[in-house]
């Protein structure tokens, strides 16, 4: 007797994903069973999830969460030139990724979590960048941070040499207090330099005071991150031209 | 490939939670990790070819809850969740710490071979067939096979017959 239809063909078919021969085949086979149920079991289970959960109401919060958008250059803050608004913290190191202690609850954090956003500058407004998005040297990038209620932050980033800059807060010291709800831009703009690889933003959240330079000794690789802190990180990939 | 959202969430949107939640057992974690199934599509949007995405979003789904349980720690409920906490346990043949978990699932979409947990999810708790198994990961029945004599852990802790 052959195999029975396994819960994967069957979600497949209602999902209308198989070539049409192996459909004919699959329901068939189902029918020859007495098991269509179970397709009508899928397929309603499938009208009732989406009217629970809207299309219009899922696909804007998977697109918030990483899809493209576009959207008016509305962050008025002044454009400085690259090295005015480095910090003075260039130390050329490998770029390790940050490092994190074995064991620690240090998460990764997404959806409902504090989170970064990044916009780059373009002609008909600011162009929102995924993580993993490709940019060039000279382009303008404004970094954004949504707190979702976390109470003190720091947005690092790291470039391929290892070179480490603080957007917020500018300067070393204590972790900034944040805006708690909405999406709050970062002090400044600024203009991407022409070190070729990437640009890593870390966003480091606490409920609790910390110290940047807890952030900084992880970029670099000289010390883990405290495991009472969060993170969470978007990778902005450089091209050459 | 033009990726429409709006029309591969219709159409495998309640599948992709269902897989979700058979594997995070909450359906609010779900809910949470079936929408960033749909942000990895988005984010790889460039590398996909497949006219039949209905594999591609499972394994997806099957790795983004995989690392989601490695880091959760919970009694298991039944047998089925006993097996998937051990798997998502199982260490991965390529390094993965935490600071780079997210590139994991970038392998699904490059080169690199699949990963046996993958593979061990398929098998032994969806109970797919090889035969299934090896149409979804893109290997022969006998390297499934391979694969899977190589789950020790497993083995050891009785999970899975010798």
């Amino acid at each position: 007797m052959p195999d029975p239809v396994s819960d994967w063909m069957v979600e497949r078919l209602a999902a209308g994903d198989l070539p049409a021969d192996d459909a004919r085949r699959v329901r068939a086979e189902l029918e020859a069973r007495g098991e269509l149920g179970r397709l009508d079991a899928v397929l309603s289970a499938n009208r009732t999830f989406l009217e629970a959960h809207p299309p219009a109401r899922v696909v804007a919060e998977i697109e918030r969460r990483g899809g493209p958008r576009r959207r008016p250059w509305l962050l008025v803050v002044p454009v400085l030139a690259a090295a005015a608004v480095m910090v003075a913290l260039v130390v050329p190191r490998s770029s390790a990724p940050i490092v994190v202690a074995e064991g620690s609850d240090v998460v990764r954090l997404k959806g409902q979590q504090p989170y970064l956003a990044a916009y780059r500058k373009g002609d008909e407004g600011a162009d929102r960048l995924r993580d993993g998005a490709r940019v060039h040297a000279g382009e303008t990038v404004q970094v954004a941070y949504v707190a979702a209620g976390q109470r003190f932050g720091v947005v690092a980033s790291i470039d391929a040499r290892g070179n480490v800059t603080l957007h917020l807060p500018e300067q070393p010291g204590a972790a900034y207090e944040l805006v708690a709800s909405g999406e709050t831009p970062v002090p400044h703009a600024f203009v991407l330099d022409d070190t070729p690889g990437f640009e890593r933003f870390v966003f480091v959240t606490s409920a609790h005071p910390f110290a940047s330079a807890d952030v900084v000794d992880a970029l670099h690789g000289d010390k883990p991150l405290p495991p009472n802190l969060s993170l969470t990180d978007l990778t902005l990939e450089k091209e050459i031209p | 490939m033009a990726m429409d959202i709006d029309h591969l969430y219709r159409a495998f949107g309640p599948m992709v939670h269902r897989r979700c939640l058979r594997m995070l057992r909450d359906p609010e974690k779900a809910l949470d990790a079936m929408h960033d199934v749909f942000v990895e599509m988005i984010r790889h949007r460039d590398r996909l070819h497949d006219g039949a995405p209905a594999g591609l979003l499972l394994r997806t789904a099957t790795n983004v809850c995989l690392n989601r349980l490695r880091t959760e720690r919970r009694h298991p409920e039944d047998r089925d969740d006993e097996l998937l906490l051990a798997i998502a346990a199982e260490p991965d043949e390529t390094p993965a710490s935490r600071a780079v978990a997210r590139r994991v699932l970038d392998r699904l979409f490059a080169t690199q071979p699949v990963s046996t947990r993958l593979i061990a999810v398929l098998y032994f708790v969806d109970r797919l067939t090889l035969d299934e198994v090896a149409a979804e990961v893109g290997l022969s029945v006998s390297g499934v096979r391979k694969r899977l004599r190589g789950l020790q852990t497993l083995r050891e802790k009785g999970l899975v017959d010798a």
